[in-house]
């Protein structure tokens, strides 16, 4: 299964497979209509691959990202729930990353943490 | 955009002729004048404003009626360490209903665990993510009200502290606590 892409003119993603596993990297803006079908697309498409891949764990970068709506943000809430819903055998952690000088950033995924207080972590 | 004095000390606005979820776009740089006072509103605030402004125009392009919207942003004169941004449009009875019940339960509640409920709720809907009015509340750490006056709906939402760059936020969530025993 080949790595999925999310590259649209406001928001795209950089995904990288290496030692430690899967990296998505997402940079632009995540606010528009658009935005939030690509990602629901892509994140179901990573969740795809991190099965087939039998991912420990995967790690999500916000750092680059300039701002998320909660329609787009929503879109990580589910990823975060399809994944705890499966047997603990199929579950994978989820790492994410934050710009430290960006507020909306460490709140935001703050509350991903709290909400899914087994499978997440804030590097 | 207009800057005028008032009885209040400073009201900056924004005016949206259409509800076109296109000038969105608009509303971050809308609020970046406040980096020329960097002693009174630091980078941590600045934040939280321009969600705020952000997820209030997105609500009321989303949900008001036409003949557009205001966004505003005051500096009141008898609360000078508090910033409230507004949002003014006209709204139908239900939707005005529906945003003061969503503030109201925030009220009631400690804004945080009433965001993980809505968090919950909201990812057992296909459609719709509700979260907007929560990420004002509970990640940004600022206070809501509603009023619906003549058809017209104004959501406020007041920083609870103006901060700058050498006080911290509201929430230092970088060091914030996370229970793991309660799952999603």
């Amino acid at each position: 299964m080949s790595l999925p892409s999310l590259t649209t003119p406001e928001l795209k993603c950089t995904v990288t497979e290496g030692p430690e596993g899967l990296t998505f990297i997402f940079d632009g803006r995540a606010e528009s209509v658009a935005a939030r079908e690509a990602l629901r697309s892509f994140l179901a498409s990573a969740d795809q691959t991190a099965r087939a891949r039998k991912a420990a764990q995967v790690k999500v970068d916000f750092g680059p990202l300039i701002f998320i709506n909660s329609s787009c943000f929503k879109e990580f809430v589910l990823w975060l729930t399809t994944v705890s819903q499966r047997p603990v055998a199929e579950q994978y952690r989820l790492i994410f990353m934050a710009n430290p000088g960006v507020r909306w950033q460490r709140a935001s995924l703050h509350s991903l943490a709290t909400f899914a207080t087994n499978l997440v972590e804030i590097a | 955009m207009s800057i005028r004095r008032e009885e209040t000390l400073l009201v900056v606005s924004l005016c949206f002729p259409r509800l076109e979820l296109a000038h969105l776009e608009h509303v971050r740089g809308f609020l970046n004048f406040l980096r020329l006072a960097p002693h009174q509103v630091g980078e941590d605030l600045l934040s939280d404003l321009t969600v705020s402004a952000h997820e209030l125009m997105e609500n009321a392009i989303k949900y008001g009626r036409d003949d557009g919207a205001t966004l505003e942003l005051r500096a009141p004169p008898r609360e000078p360490s508090r910033l409230l941004v507004r949002t003014k449009n006209k709204a139908s009875q239900r939707d005005a209903g529906r945003a003061g019940a969503l503030v109201d339960r925030l009220t009631r509640g400690d804004p945080r665990a009433v965001y993980q409920e809505v968090l919950r709720e909201s990812a057992a809907r296909a459609e719709g993510s509700g979260l907007g009015l929560m990420r004002i509340a509970a990640e940004c750490g600022m206070t809501l009200s509603t009023r619906f006056h003549r058809g017209v709906l104004h959501i406020d939402a007041w920083s609870n502290a103006r901060r700058t760059r050498h006080e911290p936020a509201v929430a230092d969530y970088a060091g914030a606590e996370v229970h793991r025993d309660r799952g999603p």
